[in-house]
């Protein structure tokens, strides 16, 4: 069976424990949602920066991903070696 | 006189009762025509923090599991309630479309990233088109594959961003409780195409109407 699946997994929890969970709300509650009040509390900068900084933990997580793959391949170059097993 | 501080655009009053709000103040709802403003009493406008959202935000979601439709309202939006039911009587009809458009209904979100991975087999762009838009318009098409797959996606919205690698992000509105089969399908897609980060449920923020009336 295919790991990559797992991997989205990993993907999604890496994302969701790091700052992100936090810029999502950020992207929902301050430039989203009806707008009732004139006083726009985030100016354009602040929109960026809110994508800037998402886009630099996105990068970390592709690169996390990348890292993580390589790592299954040297892992298992016979087969049936577990991970994480610690070297004798 | 304090002014009122709306949370959330209702379909309904929320069943057992609307509970507190950011500053621990009793929430109550606000009538207007057919709509239901869930709103809390203050002297000021919060201040933007890390607390002040997510405790507005936890207030959203506990409405949003207490009514069928919500349409949350953006941070620090502290007016008048004459200002405020002047607003949405304005904008009636409106905002009674956008409820009915996310009853029963969820935000998922996704973010793509642009770097590296090129477009499978790109379709003969637009001549019109620059190369970003060109680019935005093949991974779109890519993305369509989620809609086509289990037909969850009900409505889209889509924002591009100039910064990447992240190039858009795509809000999804789902059928309440599709959460899991709609991550599945983007995973299917994603197999493919990679460089997608998937996020919800959220309450429907990216379907809210945002133009003042």
């Amino acid at each position: 069976m295919s790991r990559r699946p797992l991997t989205r997994d990993e993907a999604r929890a890496i994302f969701a424990t790091t700052d992100s969970s936090l810029l999502e709300v950020i992207d929902n509650l301050l430039t989203k949602g009806v707008v009732l009040s004139g006083d726009v509390v985030l100016g354009i900068g602040g929109v960026d920066l809110i994508y800037a900084r998402l886009s630099v933990l996105l990068c970390a997580v592709d690169r996390l991903l990348e890292v993580q793959d390589e790592m299954r391949k040297d892992s298992r170059p016979q087969g049936g070696h577990p991970q994480g097993r610690p070297r004798q | 006189m304090s002014d009122v501080y709306v949370y959330a655009l209702l379909g309904e009053a929320p069943r057992p009762d609307a509970g507190a709000g950011l500053c621990a103040e009793p929430l109550r709802v606000v009538r207007v025509g057919d709509l239901v403003a869930a709103v809390g009493e203050m002297a000021e406008r919060p201040q933007v923090s890390e607390a002040t959202l997510r405790a507005h935000d936890a207030v959203v979601r506990r409405l949003a599991g207490a009514v069928d439709a919500i349409l949350p309202v953006r941070f620090g939006s502290l007016l008048s309630e004459s200002g405020l039911a002047d607003l949405l009587t304005a904008r009636g009809r409106e905002l009674s479309e956008a409820l009915a458009l996310v009853a029963g209904r969820e935000q998922m979100t996704l973010r793509l990233l642009g770097a590296a991975t090129p477009p499978t087999a790109p379709a003969p762009p637009p001549d019109d088109l620059g190369p970003g838009a060109r680019y935005l318009a093949a991974r779109r098409a890519e993305w369509r594959r989620v809609r086509e797959a289990p037909e969850l996606v009900r409505a889209e919205r889509v924002t591009r961003h100039d910064t990447p690698p992240l190039i858009a992000s795509v809000y999804h509105l789902i059928d309440r409780g599709a959460g899991a089969a709609y991550l599945t399908a983007v995973e299917r897609v994603a197999l493919a195409a990679a460089r997608v980060v998937a996020t919800g449920p959220w309450p429907p923020y990216a379907f809210a109407p945002e133009a003042l009336g």
